[in-house]
């Protein structure tokens, strides 16, 4: 019996020398935990550092889009390259436009020299456009040539008025024509080498969270309806991008004088509308401020991506 | 036991330290996008105020550059800002119609986007 003890305590007394004690155990715990923590603590700043520059980036390619359809939509803005190069309009012609109102729809066949161009608007002034706020728009007129970029619904076709004339004839001055058709093919009896195009209503206008359905700011886009029918209308508002927060405008061809009073610029020159939107955070938790851009968007030149 | 506490131990700090690796990638990545973004909108703009004022897009990269007369000639809008907030960042107009816009990224390499009146 004596012995079994005996033997039991030097168990008892090697399995303590091969262990911890208990204060070793925790004083290894604390540096773990101390350790752990401050890992955890790095951690946490790093992935929210990492979950802010991703919202940044998002937010500047958010802008990017916007801006991207801004300059695609002014491009297109005025006649095409392709049909005012060949000594038919002058340069100095070439960068002109004529825009007319929105609300005024064309008549059977309305000739100009010019189409094409953009200009701000008032929206309460509108009211051919429904759904529309107040506060100010952008108003573009697109001509897009066809067959490639028009689509093929109903719309108004711009037309040389050279079109219809035989190769003998000529015109005093080249003037294009805007006409209802119920599809954008070719012009019958038109001269082959002669262009056509659809002529596009487009107004980008802005929406408070406050107004908004989505409960986010928005930017919309309103069109000229493209049904069968040849009634003059504009189509209801369409969301283009959620999370605009706000959106200003400024018309640089006008200035004013001395006396407060607005005047425009001389016409030579090509049209400029300078455009500052900001764009929300892409998460409402993230607390990050709106990213402001503010672009200055030319009628003339053809602007590319840098 | 000292072996097993610093197996895990060790296993612990590799997976922690990959992970801040994995997110300061991700930040990096971001920050690039980000920044290529912002200099993407100053040579847009570059372009659109070359284009307003009528004069070579060199020449608006030294008026709208970062020096204390040039912006007093030319409404540069942002660029001096879109300018300042990438790290280093430098416009600089070679001689054969060229703009070149560098700066610095996060892991210290130079960044170099070039335009010219051609691309317009």
């Amino acid at each position: 019996m004596t012995s079994t003890i005996s033997h039991c305590c030097v168990r008892l007394s090697d399995q303590r020398l091969s262990g911890f004690s208990l204060i070793e155990c925790l004083v290894v715990n604390a540096l773990a935990l101390v350790l752990l923590s401050i890992l955890l603590t790095a951690s946490a700043d790093m992935i929210s550092a990492a979950q802010k520059a991703g919202d940044r980036s998002e937010q500047a390619i958010r802008a990017r889009q916007v801006f991207d359809f801004l300059d695609s939509l002014v491009r297109t803005a005025q006649l095409p390259d392709t049909w005012t190069t060949d000594d038919i309009t002058s340069e100095g012609e070439a960068v002109q436009y004529s825009l007319m109102d929105p609300c005024k729809e064309f008549g059977a066949v309305v000739t100009q020299p010019h189409w094409g161009g953009f200009r701000i608007v008032e929206l309460a002034n509108l009211s051919c456009l429904p759904g529309a706020d107040t506060g100010v728009g952008l108003y573009v007129e697109q001509v897009l040539p066809c067959p490639d970029e028009c689509g093929e619904g109903a719309g108004y076709q711009i037309v040389s008025t050279q079109c219809h004339l035989h190769r003998e004839q000529t015109v005093e001055k080249f003037q294009w024509q805007v006409s209802w058709e119920k599809n954008m093919e070719r012009p019958h009896r038109c001269l082959e080498s002669a262009a056509w195009g659809r002529v596009q209503r487009i107004v980008l206008s802005h929406r408070s969270a406050e107004d908004s359905i989505e409960g986010v700011a928005v930017l919309r886009l309103q069109q000229i309806a493209q049904g069968l029918e040849a009634t003059y209308r504009w189509s209801q508002p369409e969301t283009m991008v959620l999370g605009i927060d706000a959106w200003q405008l400024s018309d640089l061809n006008r200035f004013s004088d001395l006396t407060g009073k607005e005047a425009r610029l001389t016409s030579g020159r090509s049209h400029a509308v300078r455009v500052k939107a900001i764009i929300g955070p892409p998460r409402s938790e993230t607390a990050l401020p709106g990213l402001a851009i503010e672009r200055l968007l030319v009628s003339a030149g053809r602007l590319s991506r840098g | 036991m000292w072996i097993d506490y610093a197996i895990a131990a060790s296993i612990g700090f590799a997976g922690l330290l990959g992970l801040m690796q994995l997110t300061g990638e991700l930040t990096a990545l971001s920050m690039s996008a980000y920044q290529l973004t912002m200099a993407g909108f100053l040579l847009d703009e570059l372009a659109a105020v070359s284009s307003w004022e009528g004069v070579s897009l060199t020449s608006a990269a030294q008026l709208c550059g970062p020096s204390e007369w040039g912006t007093q000639a030319l409404h540069c809008g942002m660029i001096e800002a879109w300018l300042r907030a990438l790290p280093q960042g430098d416009l600089s107009a070679a001689a054969d119609g060229w703009v070149s816009l560098t700066w610095q990224q996060m892991d210290g390499s130079l960044m170099v986007i070039t335009r010219s009146d051609a691309s317009n």
